[in-house]
């Protein structure tokens, strides 16, 4: 009744469905132009921006997209060959827009180009074939984005996309950039070591002593359910409070703005995943193993070390990823309260209206998180103890 | 289980409600709990707009979003869970981690570039991200179904569409409930930070009293919104825990 996809078919009409929005993503507006860098400017479509027959080229190269989706059944080569093109489709528009920018900018202008929706669509369709086709390979393959990743960043060292407006708001504020990347990581980094630090005891407690979790996880739910800026602004009155009663601790920038409330609420939020994976992790070591353990004249010590925390410890490092990818993101809203961040650019861009500034904060986060997803999932994988099987994605 | 021994907690959590309903209706009372919180702070109450105003726009904002989430989500998930739309089954799965990845307040401001400002980007940015857990556990829901239990169906002589409705719906009921529960939760904390790309409702006062450094505007908005939070949670809680029984 119900069949699964056979393996090296599946999702191939998926990315043929991909390949036919890119192909039809040419027909939509292709970058944006605008006399300075806050007006809202005009669209322009490919072949206004560019010679027509690129826009042609790009559009006839997505329906072979399309088409050489359909031979995945056949060999796996050819699926290869297939995630290569797309994402040749993934750098071309990037690059063609760079390109588009310089022949409409003139030095040292106003003038300010940058993606608009049609280019966007190609880079999402492209990225989206490579994905589906991955599951030729593994369902972890994800240095099949290398080639686009490497492509991308070699038109960045070229010099193609200097004169796109994301690249120019970033060159504006190169060393802030990395700045507020050091500080973002460093907070949601700090706030995942100290909930892992808390939340662990936590959640053996809670394993142990079923009363300590009746009472643990209501509060650790409630937390995670309170709007993270909500969180942020009730910390700020009682922080001021406690930093005015104390001035050493005021020196050190403590206070009711700034990284004190964020570092505090990043903290309380990220304890729910830990506490509850680790419980969770705990309560699944089988009884017989237990009593298996305790038959060799195993310590209760030996037992914990050597066999429940082993066994727990995949689950428990997917509480961490859990926490660890969502801390990124709250960081974000962190900006807000003065705590610096990615987020700083991209309320400073959303004050501003300047949506390529916006766009600049927004990419790096994004991409930090998924970064943090794919390491602490092979962290994940390793942490499996051999002989135990198991699918930790 | 007797209907009146479940009524004790809806009717605790309709008073809760109440509660909060008519707290929200009452500017005095703000008044007086925040100059007593706040002892130093002369203008206590956000100028701009009146909590129930507030109030009414974030849960407009997060009314509508949701309800099209579901919407969309359910209907998405039986497709690809049936026959000819299980192709594409691994590419909600996709979908899905993605999206687990992306911070929400990320899409919420990736709308501004691409729609501007105001309510409606917001909508749609926080539709987009509440589609995903909707849609994953109507995916979880149906594909938990014992086989057994559908081919027993069709043996008997239902058709596809009647097991659906009749089997495979309900027992997928608490999931999907649950997958609604996270995308409110959700969109209630996301859309406090819509304030800031001017959509309005309970941020806006918390993100007027952190730029004013004035911690009784964000009091104003932060209590209701955590309180708004909380209580959605239950009451979405409950219901799911109704449906399990059931």
């Amino acid at each position: 009744m119900r069949d699964t996809p056979r393996p090296g078919s599946g999702g191939h009409r998926a990315a043929a469905l991909a390949s036919l929005v890119g192909a039809a993503a040419v027909l939509l507006p292709f970058v944006r132009l605008r006399p300075h860098r806050l007006a809202h400017g005009e669209a322009l479509f490919l072949w206004q921006a560019l010679p027509a027959a690129w826009a042609w080229g790009l559009g006839a190269t997505w329906v072979l997209c399309a088409v050489s989706t359909r031979l995945w059944r056949r060999r796996r080569g050819l699926t290869a060959l297939t995630a290569l093109l797309a994402q040749l489709l993934v750098v071309a528009p990037v690059a063609l827009a760079g390109i588009a920018a310089t022949r409409l900018s003139a030095p040292g202008g106003l003038v300010r180009v940058s993606l608009a929706a049609g280019a966007w669509v190609m880079v999402l369709s492209g990225l989206s074939v490579t994905m589906a086709s991955r599951r030729a390979f593994a369902p972890s393959a994800w240095w099949l984005v290398l080639p686009c990743l490497l492509g991308l960043a070699g038109l960045a060292q070229a010099g193609t996309l200097d004169d796109l407006s994301l690249v120019q708001e970033y060159a504006l504020r190169r060393h802030r950039f990395w700045q507020e990347g050091v500080r973002h990581l460093l907070l949601s980094g700090t706030a995942v070591g100290c909930a892992a630090l808390l939340g662990l005891p936590m959640g053996i407690a809670a394993h142990r002593r079923p009363a300590l979790a009746r009472l643990v996880f209501p509060l650790t739910n409630a937390v995670q359910t309170v709007p993270s800026l909500a969180l942020f602004g009730m910390l700020m009155a009682p922080l001021a409070l406690l930093a005015s009663s104390a001035p050493w601790l005021r020196k050190s920038g403590f206070g009711g703005i700034g990284w004190a409330p964020a570092l505090i609420a990043l903290t309380l939020y990220a304890l729910l995943p830990i506490v509850r994976n680790t419980y969770a992790g705990l309560q699944m070591v089988d009884v017989a193993v237990r009593q298996a353990g305790m038959g060799m004249g195993m310590t209760p010590l030996q037992l914990f070390c050597m066999l429940e925390l082993p066994l727990a410890l995949p689950a428990v490092v997917g509480g961490v990823r859990t926490a660890a990818v969502q801390a990124v993101g709250n960081t974000t809203v962190a900006a807000l309260i003065g705590a610096g961040g990615w987020g700083t650019l991209v309320f400073q861009g959303l004050g501003q209206a300047a949506p390529d500034l916006v766009v600049l904060g927004t990419l790096p986060v994004i991409l930090a998180a998924m970064g943090v997803d794919a390491m602490m999932a092979s962290l994940q994988r390793w942490a499996v103890p051999p002989g135990v099987g198991g699918d930790y994605g | 289980m007797s209907a009146q021994r479940n009524a004790g907690p809806w009717l605790l959590l309709a008073a809760a409600c109440g509660l909060f309903a008519a707290a929200a209706h009452a500017p005095g009372l703000w008044a007086w709990l925040l100059g007593l919180l706040l002892p130093g702070e002369h203008v206590l109450l956000y100028p701009r707009a009146p909590l129930p105003v507030l109030l009414g726009e974030h849960l407009r904002l997060v009314g509508l979003s949701s309800s099209l989430a579901a919407a969309v989500g359910i209907p998405l998930g039986i497709a690809v869970t049936r026959r000819r739309g299980r192709e594409f089954l691994p590419v909600v799965d996709d979908l899905a981690a993605v999206g687990q990845t992306l911070p929400p307040v990320a899409v919420l401001a990736l709308a501004v570039p691409v729609l501007g400002f105001g309510a409606r980007p917001a909508v749609l940015a926080l539709f987009l991200y509440s589609v995903l857990p909707i849609l994953r556990n109507t995916v979880a829901g149906l594909e938990a179904v014992a086989p057994d239990l559908v081919e027993t169906a069709s043996a008997l002589g239902m058709t596809p569409w009647q097991t659906l409705r009749q089997v495979e719906l309900p027992l997928a009921l608490p999931l999907i409930a649950s997958g609604l529960r996270t995308s409110v939760v959700i969109n209630i904390g996301t859309a406090t930070v819509g304030a800031a790309i001017g959509a309005g409702g309970l941020g806006a006062p918390i993100i007027a009293g952190l730029v004013q450094h004035n911690p009784a505007f964000v009091l104003e908005g932060a209590l209701p919104a955590a309180a708004l939070a909380l209580l959605a949670d239950a009451c979405l809680g409950l219901a799911e825990k109704t449906l399990q029984r059931g």
